[in-house]
């Protein structure tokens, strides 16, 4: 399961929920899964990495283009139908749970533990190749919730 | 902790700066403009009140003006950005930490969202929250979050 490389992409959105400008507080790729860090800042977000519960880490939704630290940043977020990228050469399934995943700003399967889920698959999800999904998080899920 | 007295601390305006999904709703008592209103447990159609978390818990969206018992009540839902309240006036909260309904005695308002017992989710903080204050939320209501009981 080896970690994809990031390299920005236009994630084409099909349907735009709330998209909300934030400011950058490190370098941010379009398409990049973004969100708080642990400890919050506010209106700032960041290329998020875990979407565990352990981790702190609460992602929002998708950077619609790239922004360099400090600057702003428009995201798409919760209702919005967008491309993300896979985390690992696992494949996502159509309507998968889905994550912040290990290398930053990408998604992974949500885990049966606790974990903060940003959305749901719309379609197979295969590393290189960025997928529609809908975000319709962030959630917080413990283990054995629903 | 103590809980704020909602008759003192919503005397403000949500003032979205982004308003999504808004739906007509009846006020099934009293509902100030600010309050996270839910469905009572054993709901009535299109009847909302201030949510204490408990037994009127499912989380419909964020007040946009009061309302008197039986008047209309527009209601700010999902995707919308809107200030919500912090129903402890000694804990505060940051920006990203998720929200739920607060402790019933501190009606509409939201508290740090917890596992111990299941509830309604209200949204994700957009800043930081002072002890007794109000900031703005990303509200993503309507997810049940069950904890495994």
């Amino acid at each position: 399961m080896a970690a994809t490389t990031f390299a920005a992409f236009d994630p084409k959105p099909l349907r735009l929920g709330t998209v909300i400008n934030f400011t950058a507080t490190s370098a941010i790729l379009q398409g990049h899964v973004v969100g708080f860090a642990a400890t919050g800042i506010a209106w700032e977000v960041a290329p998020v990495t875990g979407g565990t519960a352990a981790t702190g880490i609460k992602p929002i939704g998708i950077a619609l283009y790239s922004a360099a630290a400090g600057q702003k940043v428009a995201v798409a977020c919760v209702g919005s139908v967008v491309k993300a990228l896979a985390a690992t050469d696992a494949t996502i399934d159509t309507g998968d749970h889905v994550i912040a995943g290990a290398t930053a700003g990408m998604v992974l399967v949500a885990p049966g533990t606790d974990s903060i889920e940003i959305g749901i698959a719309l379609q197979d999800l295969v590393t290189t190749v960025p997928g529609y999904i809908l975000i319709t998080g962030p959630t917080y899920v413990p283990t054995g919730g629903a | 902790m103590a809980d704020v007295d909602p008759a003192t601390v919503f005397v403000y305006e949500p003032n979205p700066t982004y308003i999504a999904e808004t739906s007509d709703f009846i006020a099934g008592s009293t509902i100030l403009a600010g309050q996270v209103v839910a469905f009572a447990g054993t709901g009535v159609a299109w009847s909302v009140n201030p949510c204490n978390g408990v037994s009127t818990a499912a989380v419909v969206g964020v007040a946009l003006h009061g309302a008197a018992t039986g008047a209309h009540v527009a209601i700010a839902g999902p995707g919308s950005v809107i200030l919500v309240q912090n129903g402890d006036d000694t804990a505060t909260l940051e920006a990203g930490d998720i929200v739920q309904a607060a402790a019933t005695a501190a009606l509409g308002c939201v508290t740090a969202e917890t596992d111990a017992t299941a509830h309604y989710q209200v949204g994700i903080l957009l800043e930081a929250m002072t002890a007794g204050g109000s900031a703005y939320a990303l509200l993503t209501p309507h997810h049940y979050i069950n904890e495994g009981v």
